[in-house]
């Protein structure tokens, strides 16, 4: 994992200011074709300001980092409940593994001698300087491809501090950056960021205050305020909607979001994300309780249906990932 | 073939070839030979018998092209009007394939004549020297053709041969005759007169074809015209340089059934977009043919390379892209119109190589990305510069290097030039590591295989474990190049080959067949196989037991010992917390590269049987599984018998970096020391190559390969099967990832269902 490969790395202090500050990541991803131009490494920060019933990373929802469990890798040594501090760990009469998640204190006692890796720590803090030698990496294959940097999570706007620093130095390094964000943050936070910032990647769930509230656990006002105010700032904007059956695909709706987007300036494109219920593993896997919505896949059928009910009052630049 | 075999439903010329395409494909199962035509299977044996026993005592050489002789003027011949190419001659086996020589018919009349001679040669004077190899083959040390030798992968001179016609070369034979004076030897006059043999009876037999259409053109109207062209083709080549791209191609195919009739294997079919161009454009210049009837022709002539793999052999090569011997780019509007002829099919044969250069345009690497992601994934793409200084490296000059071949699957030889037995061993570079940890002797037969290299616990740290890996792969080099050249030697005696001696440069000027030195370039290859777990293997001990001290040499000896039984963790530790090659770490890389240069260098020091050079290469093919049943557990956590890594990927599994860091890792190497190639297996997931950006990225991986300096890439998508041999054996796909925008999750963590969900979603999504 690009992520373990960085924990390896010493943090190369001449990168300047900010190289030492640390953020919480779950994951970091080479080879990555869908999210924005060319060929992408990116970055997931954990934490996020929503928790969307059909979130497919459930992982990145907490701000802290949590201990996943793998049952199907596990060799049954055992070691995991006799060098744990805290008694987490617990073996059933069938031998299935349990573990008493209040208890855990997240030291990785476990996780380091779980030499199988069933047990796996999920968020790791790595410096800015650690970041930027995995993502230095693939230069090679950025320049060939037109691609760059991708900051995801979660929501990499949670962790300000560390997220403006990294883009600082992606840009320093002449790297292209893109970030994909939930827009649930304040605007402040964002707009720090703005001049090292190549291309947004804007997440909209629903145009309905209380359904965004009721599916992703707040309103919709800061994001859709934030998107106006970032259609203004000058940096391009990708639109990204996850299309949940029965939750957001109905015409009205998408019209609405249609007509939303038509009095946005700088969207380059929309993508139409189609909701697929193959996380429950995750979820099981982090102890959270799935809430995905039962509803089936899209079809490219249906996606295509879609698109064209979104640009019913003018035309889009959509992109359907199916 | 019968006028009754026929079927007669009216057809035009043009545009048959989907409507024949089942036909063809049982082409060479279901022909039909008129009795009318020669002697049967059984009286041309006999015929042949009787020559042999009259014979006994004249040079090999003439006993086989009289026997040759016999085939093409007596035996049955048969002319398929559905088809616009002539190839038929029943010598006892058409269904011919690479391992015919295990088929009860042996591959025909003069293959069983070759196989009967390489018998006695190895009972005989090759005896001990194929005893010894058949022991390292028995070990998992190695694997490699009956007897050490490689007399295949033979690349024919097209454009000398076309340029000569038969008829040429007959006259090359006396210039060279009397150019030699009377320096000319007794063996040399055998081989002269052997060559105007062969071609004067391929000769025949084309006149006897022509003879048939002309007779068929009367019999069945319907198909008098093809018929009459036929005739007419058959009458100049391969007599004389052919006239039209029909000829060219007919030319091609014709010459190439005879060089595997007499008993060799044509490997590489050529540089196709050079080789057929001239004829190509001036039939389109002249208004003779379009370039959908010429894509027609394409399709009628490739598929015969299917239908005899019938897609379960190894193929063959056909080369595109690449440069002229001046260092001009060849890629013209063929290689596209034989790409789209090649994609139209869509048939696993021929193989098709293709050879990018830095000024290779972006159409033909989004035209290859495109057949790629389409699956047409037996492309071997190759890195023109790098491989052109590997040759070049090794003595071959630059003009000649510029026309390499890509044989059989990866490795290079210049075409009509070299006999480069690329395939003449496989060597388990993983084997190694198992003997220096066993003091030379295979754990899993007992056998003293190689020398004493002192008992590992004794060891004193890495450098002990490194010396005794070493010496352990000197000794078996050394003793397996000695053993290869005695059968080198042995080659006029196994196999003497007039027909393809005059397809290669300088055999009739030399005077030498094939095997004799006759060839410009004479060379081996020694491929070396299992990188990936020699590398990890050793990087493991000497993080986990001589810097960590983590476990001692003698716990994973015993672990080993054991299978690692009852050492699950320590196994689970040796796979997942050591470095492992192919995720751009330095420490596995480092190794790795340190093998790759000792085992390269090594060969390189080796003088052949023949006088010529012997050339590395890393790549593994089927011997990854065979060498991998043979070679016990491995400190890299490998269990007894698994798979060694493919090609000069990682282990399986063991790519935890994506694919970019798996390219940082192999470009490390020095390609310019593997002139016998070096390939990267790729598996790429299907939503990575979708839509126009995954073909961009794509795109963009090939040209990051290139101009990192790696030697040859292959890509495959991963498909349904791979899915479901995954969830048979999660743990050999621990490391699977099914991505999705944004997102991605271990696929052996999916519950069943989940599986079952994204399985169906890639086989109906698009």
């Amino acid at each position: 994992m690009a992520i373990e490969a960085a924990l390896e790395k010493r943090s190369n202090t001449e990168r300047g200011e900010g190289a030492q500050c640390e953020g919480l990541i779950f994951d970091i991803k080479r080879y990555a074709v869908h999210d924005g131009p060319g060929l992408r490494t990116v970055v997931f920060l954990k934490g996020c300001s929503l928790s969307c019933a059909w979130c497919h990373n459930p992982e990145s929802i907490s701000p802290r980092p949590e201990v996943s469990l793998h049952p199907e890798r596990c060799i049954a040594c055992f070691t995991c409940v006799k060098v744990c501090p805290n008694q987490v760990h617990q073996f059933g009469e069938g031998g299935e593994h349990v573990l008493e998640r209040d208890r855990c204190k997240q030291c990785g006692t476990c996780t380091e001698s779980c030499y199988a890796e069933a047990l796996v720590m999920v968020g790791k803090k790595l410096s800015v300087g650690q970041v930027m030698e995995v993502l230095n990496e693939d230069r090679a294959f950025y320049e060939a491809s037109g691609g760059g940097v991708t900051l995801s999570g979660g929501e990499p706007f949670m962790q300000a501090e560390f997220t403006t620093a990294l883009l600082q130095s992606c840009k320093a390094a002449g790297l292209h950056t893109a970030v994909d964000t939930c827009g649930n943050v304040p605007w402040a936070v964002i707009q720090k960021t703005l001049p090292y910032i190549d291309l947004a990647l804007y997440d909209l769930k629903h145009m309905d205050p209380g359904e965004h509230k009721r599916h992703a656990g707040a309103t919709n006002d800061l994001a859709l305020r934030n998107l106006r105010r970032l259609s203004k700032s000058g940096v391009p904007i990708e639109i990204r909607i996850p299309l949940i059956p029965t939750v957001n695909d109905s015409p009205a709706h998408v019209e609405a979001i249609g007509r939303f987007l038509a009095s946005l300036d700088n969207i380059v494109g929309v993508r139409l994300l189609p909701y697929l219920r193959l996380a429950g593993s995750k979820y099981a896997s982090i102890g959270r309780p799935n809430r995905m919505p039962e509803v089936d896949t899209p079809t490219r059928e249906h996606l295509e249906t879609v698109a064209g009910w979104m640009q019913r009052d003018r035309p889009l630049t959509i992109f359907i990932n199916a | 073939m019968s006028a009754q075999a026929v079927d007669v439903k009216a057809r035009g010329l043009w545009g048959t070839f989907e409507e024949c395409r089942d036909h063809l494909f049982k082409q060479y199962q279901e022909t039909r030979f008129d009795p009318d035509t020669g002697l049967s299977p059984e009286a041309l044996e006999a015929e042949v018998a009787s020559y042999l026993e009259a014979h006994r005592d004249e040079p090999r050489v003439l006993q086989k092209a009289n026997v040759f002789r016999i085939v093409m003027t007596h035996g049955q011949i048969a002319i398929d009007p559905q088809d616009w190419f002539v190839d038929k001659v029943n010598h006892g086996c058409l269904v011919r394939s690479l391992s015919c020589e295990d088929r009860p018919d042996g591959g025909g009349i003069l293959r069983r004549l070759s196989l009967r001679w390489l018998y006695d040669t190895m009972d005989g004077p090759i005896g001990e020297s194929t005893n010894w190899l058949r022991r390292a083959y028995r070990a998992g040390q190695a694997t490699g053709p009956k007897g050490g030798l490689d007399r295949g992968h033979i690349a024919p001179g097209w454009d000398a041969l076309f340029a000569a016609g038969l008829t040429g070369l007959l006259d090359k034979v006396a210039q060279a005759r009397e150019a030699l004076g009377t320096r000319v030897t007794p063996e040399q006059l055998a081989f002269y007169e052997a060559l105007e043999i062969v071609y004067r009876a391929a000769i025949e037999l084309s006149n006897r074809f022509a003879r048939l259409a002309l007779k068929m053109a009367d019999e069945l109207p319907k198909h008098r015209e093809r018929l009459l062209i036929i005739a007419s083709a058959m009458s100049n080549v391969p007599a004389n340089p052919p006239r039209t791209f029909h000829e060219a191609l007919q030319f091609h195919w014709l010459v190439h059934e005879l060089i595997e009739i007499e008993g060799e294997y044509v490997r590489s079919a050529g540089q196709f977009d050079r080789t057929f161009y001239p004829f190509y454009k001036a039939d389109i210049d002249a208004g003779r043919l379009t370039p959908e009837r010429a894509k027609e022709l394409i399709k009628f002539f490739w598929y015969k390379w299917y239908a005899r793999t019938q897609g379960r052999e190894n193929g063959k090569n056909f080369c595109f892209g690449g440069q002229y011997p001046d260092g001009t780019e060849i890629t013209n509007e063929l290689t596209y119109l034989a790409l789209d002829a090649f994609e139209e099919m869509n048939t696993p044969d021929p193989k098709l190589s293709l050879r990018f250069l830095p000024t290779s345009s972006e159409k033909l690497y989004r035209r290859v990305a495109e057949l790629i992601r389409d699956g047409h994934n037996s492309m071997v793409l190759m890195n023109d510069p790098v491989a052109v200084e590997a040759l070049v490296k090794r003595g071959i000059p630059l003009e000649d290097a510029r026309i390499y071949l890509p044989i059989g699957c990866y490795e290079p030889a210049v075409e009509g030039k070299q006999v480069g037995c690329t395939m003449n061993i496989t060597v388990n570079l993983a084997k190694g590591v198992e003997l220096a940890l066993n003091d030379g002797r295979d754990p899993t037969t007992g056998e003293q295989v190689g020398p004493h290299t002192g008992d590992a616990r004794s060891f004193a740290g890495f450098d002990d474990v490194w010396d005794a890996y070493v010496k352990q792969m000197d000794y078996f080099l050394e003793h397996a190049h000695d053993s290869i050249a005695a059968a080198e030697r042995a080659w006029p005696q196994i196999n003497p080959s007039p027909m393809v001696a005059g397809a290669i440069e300088d055999c009739i000027a030399r005077g030498k067949d094939v095997g004799q030195g006759g060839p410009r370039y004479n060379t081996v290859g020694f491929v070396g196989a299992g990188l990936a777990n020699a590398c990890d293997s050793l990087v493991a001990l000497k993080k986990a037991v001589y810097e960590e001290k983590r476990f001692t040499i003698g716990e994973v000896l015993e672990a080993l010992r054991a299978n690692f039984e009852g050492q699950e963790r320590m196994r689970q530790y040796l796979v997942n917390r050591t470095p492992k090659w192919g995720n751009n770490d330095p420490d596995a890389d480092g190794l790795a590269r340190r093998i790759a240069d000792y085992y390269c260098n090594k060969v390189h020091n080796f003088t052949n049987g023949r006088g010529g050079p012997c050339m590395a290469a890393l790549f593994s093919l089927t011997f990854a599984l065979h060498g991998g049943e043979r070679t016990g557990a491995l400190p890299d956590g490998r269990r007894a018998g698994e798979s060694l890594a493919p090609g000069l990927a990682a282990s399986y599994g063991r790519d935890r970096n994506s694919v970019t860091a798996l390219i940082d890792s192999v470009t490390k190497l020095d390609s310019t020391l593997t002139p016998n190639g070096a390939v990267l297996d790729v598996t790429l997931h299907p939503s990575a190559i979708k839509e126009e950006e995954g073909l961009e990225g794509l795109v963009a991986l090939i040209k990051t390969f290139l101009s990192k300096g790696g030697y040859a890439v292959q890509f495959n998508v991963f498909d349904v099967d791979t899915l479901r041999d995954a969830q048979r054996y999660p743990e050999r796909y621990s490391t699977l990832q099914v991505r999705v925008t944004g997102w991605s999750v271990y696929f052996t963590s999916l519950s069943r269902q989940e599986q079952e969900l994204y399985i169906a979603r890639i086989t109906h999504g698009n």
